[in-house]
């Protein structure tokens, strides 16, 4: 088997990928179907679609846990079915998951961030101060020796992308990692995994959130395993129809900026945040 | 139902080197018919307070009336007061077991002693009033159901107790668009049709102002603010003292109004905020 | 109170005494070296020796007497037992007492004592070690110093990081538990009244939804821990180095020269 990593292509590319859980009671039903996608180095992509639209199950082929049943799926020019690649390419796309208690691994933070880097056999102090690094970065130094289970929903879950951080991957999959924080926890994570973006990590952050999605640089709706939508948060907003059969609903200060364009208010075509809203609204006001 | 809580304070762990007090001095009624909405940050004692509302927890001091009638009475047994308040926890459908919906439905009136045909009635009972057909429902599996049908069936199977208080803890959290809309749906109808009394716990402020008569907020074990949710939800900066948000539209109309607009706070439909910042806006001094 | 307040795990009690800080492979062996010299002690000099040098370390630990003590309470049945048996099938020695077919002989009631006695200082010793030792350094420990069975096809890795799962997981489950235990008392289970049968029936409504949680779990984990390069022992390196310092060496010296000395002391003894 090739062992040499082919010319280097920093970018994640999906071609024409088919998933199909096996089912031997009953005929194939295909999670995914035909999708064509590529995501760049430093790139933000949101999954976005209702539950059971086949989100999880595309997150899961970004870094071989799942296999394509048709298609490939390569990770810098390295095919996800070559088993030769396997370690690398999970070094490479990190993963975090939806539920922060069945993630860690740890009985102490520290030893959890550790686990990953254990598990490539780097030596123990370059291990340390990756661990400290990771946990600087996130800003979780300050409970390093506690055990998770005392720990915050989002403290939790910002363990585990410290966890995933260590590893110095070059892209994490996110996987509604916000759904069950409470509205403090959730900000922690967004911040958290914003910061990570402006380092030039890319993110593919799956969510049902459109306040979250509205944070990417690009969006991939999913209906029943096939791709909707692909395009900018911005284009997304004007897609009435799509909105309303893939059950999305706007965040209330889209709606709020709409309905004010429509009122006769020159509003720019996308405001996503209230601050955003709020301070046009004033500069419009005094210039009129 | 009429609930009234005096002086309820409770103490997790007395005399242990971790001993919390949850619940400091708490006193309130809920009366029948009302839809109260109860928010507040992560351990400001909420769950505290609903468990206490329904005697799973014994109050370390103070005491809980049902119209009237002290929870500690011992005249009626506390399993059987207890279940005149619904309890719907935080991600219920992880309580299902039974192999049919029905069935895990039927657990609650069984345990109530019911004759089979009574228990059968409330099976279908509970299913319609959260919108599930019984006769396509009843005898699927809970778990191959969705989050959301699932959430449903959970929500039924407390329903079929014929609970006069009904509490719902973050009953929309992790359920995606959809599953939030027809549950919030289901709660809304439960109040107006069913007349119940249903008290709200959750984080989410645009849910809470888009649903409840009324609002509680908990800080630290103590009531930090309560009145109609017009007037909680029209001052930010005592709203932020109790480390809670105001719901998005508020917040808006708030930093505006701060920036010299003259307009209300409190208003939590889109189209109604609309109609006021443009006229505002077209109308309104620079 | 949650469950998970109420049932602590190990025993853990942290502290900064030099038994708390020895390497745990040397606590492991010196508590195992001690444990097996007691077999060998017979007399009432060798038993007090050994009680004093406990006691001597307990002090050192810092642990509160009255922890030590703690640990003997699930097993005092069986230390009692212990000792009705040695004192009633006991054939030599004079007779002391007699009442009906029961007998009771002087050396019998000697033997009674001695075998509760070594019994209580054999949990005393095991007990002492999970006081001074975390259950994830004993783990940890455990894993490296047994590792080399490993060449005997014996999974040591595996067990080790199943023993640090279920370390990590008892709190959430025990949580987890608590919480359907309320919902289920929330409908009427009567986990808390009636006969048995009754409520057998209700914890069938606790037990599923608990078994079908751990399995998610399980699941979930799983997956998360082949995201993060999960592949067994093989090749894996610890961030934590486990160096044996000097004084693990003095501390191992001493533990043997002590169990030693108590035997020493079991035959200089007078009868």
């Amino acid at each position: 088997m090739s062992q040499i990593i082919p010319a280097m292509t920093p970018k994640i590319v999906l071609e024409g990928v088919s998933y199909c859980y096996p089912d031997p009671s009953a005929s194939p039903v295909y999670a995914l179907s035909s999708l064509t996608l590529e995501v760049e180095a430093g790139d933000f992509l949101c999954i976005l679609g209702p539950n059971g639209s086949g989100k999880s199950t595309l997150g899961r082929l970004f870094n071989a846990l799942l296999l394509p049943t048709e298609g490939s799926v390569q990770v810098d020019g390295m095919d996800t079915r070559n088993n030769a690649f396997l370690w690398k390419i999970r070094t490479r796309v990190g993963m975090v998951f939806q539920n922060p208690d069945n993630q860690i691994v740890g009985t102490i933070v520290e030893e959890d961030i550790a686990f990953g880097l254990e598990n490539l056999g780097i030596p123990p102090i370059e291990i340390r101060a990756r661990v400290d690094w990771a946990m600087e970065k996130v800003g979780i130094s300050s409970y390093a020796k506690h055990p998770p289970n005392l720990l915050s929903g989002g403290q939790k879950q910002r363990v585990a992308i410290a966890g995933v951080l260590a590893m110095k991957p070059s892209y994490i999959v996110l996987d509604e990692p916000t759904s069950l924080l409470d509205p403090k926890g959730r900000e922690e994570v967004l911040g958290t995994i914003q910061e990570l973006h402006g380092e030039g990590i890319a993110l593919i952050l799956i969510t049902h959130r459109m306040e979250e999605a509205m944070l990417a640089s690009r969006l991939l709706v999913l209906e029943k395993g096939e791709a909707a939508f692909l395009g900018s948060p911005a284009q997304l907003v004007e897609e009435d129809e799509l909105l309303r059969h893939a059950h999305l609903e706007l965040p209330p200060a889209i709606r709020l900026a709409q309905l004010l364009r429509g009122g006769g208010i020159p509003l720019p075509p996308f405001l996503s945040r209230p601050e955003e809203l709020t301070r046009t609204l004033c500069a419009l006001k005094r210039s009129t | 139902m009429r609930i009234e809580a005096e002086h309820l304070t409770y103490i997790y762990g007395p005399g242990l080197p971790w001993e919390k007090r949850a619940l400091d001095d708490v006193s309130l009624q809920f009366e029948e018919g009302e839809f109260v909405g109860l928010v507040g940050e992560t351990g400001s004692g909420k769950s505290t307070l609903v468990q206490l509302l329904n005697g799973l927890l014994r109050p370390t001091s103070g005491r809980v009336l049902l119209d009237g009638v002290d929870l500690a009475d011992k005249r009626t047994p506390i399993w059987k007061a207890r279940l005149q308040v619904g309890l719907v926890f935080q991600f219920p459908e992880s309580q299902l077991f039974a192999e049919t919906v029905a069935e895990d439905i039927a657990f609650g009136p069984r345990n109530l002693g019911l004759s089979r045909q009574e228990v059968a009635k409330r099976v279908e009972e509970s299913l319609l009033k959260v919108g599930l057909e019984p006769a396509r429902f009843g005898q699927r599996n809970p778990f191959t159901l969705s989050g959301g049908e699932k959430r449903l069936v959970a929500i039924a199977g407390i329903l079929a107790m014929c609970p006069r208080v009904l509490i719902v803890d973050e009953v929309t959290a992790g359920l995606d668009p959809r599953g939030k809309r027809d549950i919030l749906t289901r709660i809304k109808l439960l109040h107006r049709n069913e007349r119940a009394t249903v008290i709200m716990v959750s984080h989410d402020m645009d849910e809470i102002a888009s649903l409840v008569e009324r609002v509680v907020v908990l800080k630290s074990g103590r009531i930090c603010r309560q009145g109609p949710t017009r007037e909680v939800f029209s001052d930010e900066e005592s709203l932020a003292g109790c480390g809670i948000r105001l719901p998005t539209i508020p917040q808006i109309l708030s930093s505006l109004v701060k920036a010299g607009w003259r307009l209300p706070v409190s208003i939590f439909e889109v189209r109604e905020a609309a109609r006021l910042i443009a006229q505002e806006y077209h109308h309104g001094p620079v | 109170m949650a469950l998970s307040d109420v049932v602590t795990l190990g025993q853990y009690i942290p502290g900064n005494s030099l038994l708390h800080r020895l390497d745990p492979r040397t606590k492991f062996l010196a508590a195992t070296a001690l444990t097996i010299l007691l077999f060998f002690v017979t007399k009432v000099t060798g038993y007090l020796f050994f009680l004093v040098i406990l006691l001597a370390v307990v002090t050192a630990s810092g642990i509160p007497l009255r922890f030590l003590l703690r640990g003997l309470r699930p097993i005092l049945f069986l230390i009692l037992f212990t000792f009705i048996v040695q004192a009633l099938f006991s054939q030599e020695g004079n007779i002391i007492l007699q009442w009906g077919f029961l007998v009771i002989r002087d050396e019998g009631l000697w033997k009674a004592f001695f075998m509760s006695f070594r019994l209580t200082l054999l949990v005393l010793v095991t007990t002492l070690l999970t006081l001074v030792t975390s259950p994830i350094d004993l783990t940890d420990g455990l894993d490296r110093l047994f590792s080399f069975l490993h060449v005997f096809r014996i999974p040591v890795h595996e067990i080790a990081m199943m023993m640090t799962i279920a370390l990590r997981f008892i709190p959430t489950l025990l949580d987890e538990t608590d919480t359907i235990v309320k919902a289920q008392i929330s409908r009427g289970a009567p986990l808390d009244r009636g006969n048995i049968f009754r409520r057998l029936r209700g914890f069938v409504a606790v037990l599923i939804p608990l078994f079908v949680s751990a399995f998610r779990r399980a699941d979930e984990l799983a997956q998360a821990m082949e995201a993060r390069c999960y592949r067994g022992g093989e090749g894996r390196t610890r961030m934590r180095a486990m160096v044996l310092h000097w004084t693990d060496l003095w501390a191992a010296l001493s533990a043997l020269a002590l169990g030693l000395a108590a035997l020493a002391f079991n035959w200089l003894a007078v009868p």
